[in-house]
């Protein structure tokens, strides 16, 4: 990147919940700030930026970042939020350090999926209202008609995206933040019942309340900061069209875009060899293949191969979701990927315990909004 | 200060519970209104094509969004069966409840178009549907100018 770089400083996540009756999103936001701040020596008077990523409809109310200020201390200052995935917020947040006019930052992501009662009807929402809603479908029959699409046209196959559930739901089960680790077979996850075929509910990571809240600030502020700062070495976005009728069905092309966006701005040339471990949208198990092969970190149709090889194993050559991913810490809506972003940081500080990873130098961390979104997000962190 | 037996004895007062009314009209628009019209009164598929790169858009559209041009006012109608580009079986509505028979779901793609149709796919067994499968359109008699005055897919007679 020219000009001054941008560190991670804090970090400070609740864990993931099932459910959360006991305690409000803003009280959770505020949990994950107190540690986040802490984590980075700082004080809420001391930040200058602020970015909230929510949607509306999950909030259960309108212009819900308004919301926002109280529970991070950021009451009467500059509150930015962002419609989009959490690594989308955080590049904004990146930018507006990135001016030089700001000296650290803070972004936030909740989920309180918990209190979503009808979430199929909350997606259906975001489908086309003209062409494809009428149908009243539900919305997971997207994501079926794009994964049987990608396995036909990768040669990856059910039993591999089953694998990838079956892995992440296991590694979850080292980390105290997940709350869906489980000891599951792939026959086991072909034996849950069938949601979008090929599609199953094994495939698809189920919700979860929580909160995270990550500390930014510019590098030539790091002496005065007491937290070990992880570097941000590039970061990118895209977003396809919205009509699913216009896109490659198989293809995850805003992954390709997001991913030589981060890769030009972090000199990354050979992304499977320069990354140590990477964090993988997984909101469904294909999708964590898909993702792979769209990041140059598997070739293409070879994703569910070196998966089964064990490269992308806790012990492999190249961890992915070490964490547990979404499937198996939990779908948090917006937060989601912004969970994805602090096991990188954890990752890289030596600081994740029982799953931590030896040596790890330069972590990649991707998002996806979503369902029936074509847009995320990637970033390239680095210990230097 | 609260005992804690006087404390078990409250009633839960965890969370409050609203709804949220939402009513909306979606405009048309140009490309739409035609699309519609045309499906209504001649029971056609209507594509607008692009001067710039020549494809046909299905939906139609007022404007190439890759080449960023407005679309010619000549559109074509779609002529013989499309292929299924990609399908799905459903098995929940949207309740998340279970569907008394899973339904299957396509995006259907003509050979001379940029873009499809998703609609439900019937008269048909899951089994038997494969990726390129021709199909064909079932109209309705009665016709509002709608999607669904195509009631739904089906395998295309004489193929
Ligand atoms: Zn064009």
């Amino acid at each position: 990147m020219g000009g001054e770089r941008i560190a991670i400083v804090g970090a400070g996540c609740t864990g993931l919940r099932l459910r959360t009756p006991e305690a409000s999103f803003r009280e959770l936001v505020f949990q994950a700030a107190q540690k986040a701040y802490a984590d980075a020596g700082v004080r809420p008077q001391e930040v200058s930026a602020f970015v909230s990523v929510a949607e509306n409809y999950n909030e259960g109310a309108a212009i819900a970042d308004e919301y926002v200020p109280d529970q991070l201390g950021a009451v009467l200052k500059p509150v930015h939020a962002v419609a989009g995935d959490g690594i989308t917020g955080l590049a904004s947040l990146v930018m507006q350090l990135e001016t030089g006019q700001l000296d650290i930052g803070v972004i936030e992501g909740h989920s309180k999926a918990s209190n979503v009662l009808h979430p199929a009807h909350i997606l259906a929402l975001a489908l086309d209202p003209i062409y494809t809603r009428p149908l009243r479908f539900h919305p997971h029959y997207v994501a079926g008609m794009e994964m049987r699409a990608f396995l036909a046209a990768t040669g990856n196959t059910q039993e591999q995206a089953a694998l990838a559930a079956a892995q992440n739901r296991k590694n979850a089960l080292a980390n105290p933040l997940a709350a869906y680790g489980a000891s599951l077979t792939v026959e086991q996850v072909l034996a849950s019942p069938p949601e979008a075929e090929p599609l199953k509910l094994g495939d698809i990571a189920p919700p979860a309340d929580g909160a995270v809240v990550l500390v930014l600030a510019r590098e030539s502020m790091l002496g005065t900061l007491k937290g070990k700062p992880v570097f941000i070495n590039g970061i990118g976005w895209s977003q396809d069209t919205p009509n699913i009728e216009d896109r490659e069905l198989h293809r995850a092309a805003y992954a390709e875009q997001a991913a030589q966006m981060a890769y030009r701005m972090a000199g990354i040339s050979d992304a499977a060899s320069q990354i140590d471990l990477a964090e993988v949208d997984d909101t469904f198990s294909y999708k964590e293949l898909q993702h792979l092969e769209a990041l140059g970190l598997a070739p293409p149709g070879q994703a569910g191969n070196l998966l089964e090889a064990g490269v992308f194993s806790p012990q492999g050559r190249l961890p992915v979701n070490v964490s547990g991913g979404h499937l198996g810490c939990g779908y948090a809506h917006e937060m989601s990927s912004l969970r994805s972003v602090l096991e990188v940081v954890l990752q890289l500080r030596g600081e994740a315990g029982a799953r931590q990873l030896p040596g790890a130098r330069v972590g990649l961390a991707q998002s996806w909004r979503g369902i029936p979104t074509a847009s995320g997000a990637v970033v390239v962190l680095g210990r230097e | 200060m609260l005992r804690p037996e006087q404390k078990q004895d409250l009633p839960v007062l965890r969370q409050v519970q609203g709804e949220i009314p939402i009513s909306h009209r979606y405009t048309l628009g140009v490309a739409g209104e035609r699309f519609f019209k045309a499906m209504r009164d001649q029971r056609q598929l209507l594509a607008s094509p692009c001067p710039k790169c020549r494809d046909l858009l299905l939906p139609p559209k007022a404007y190439c969004p890759r080449c960023f041009v407005a679309t010619a006012e000549a559109w074509s109608p779609l002529t013989g069966p499309g292929f299924v580009r990609g399908f799905t079986v459903v098995h929940r509505d949207l309740d998340e409840l279970p569907l008394a028979a899973p339904e299957i779901v396509a995006l259907i793609g003509w050979p001379e178009v940029r873009g499809g149709l998703v609609h439900r796919l019937q008269e048909v067994e899951p089994q038997q549907v494969a990726l390129g499968m021709a199909v064909e359109p079932v109209w309705a008699t009665q016709r509002t100018g709608c999607l669904a005055d195509i009631l739904h897919f089906r395998p295309a007679a004489n193929h």
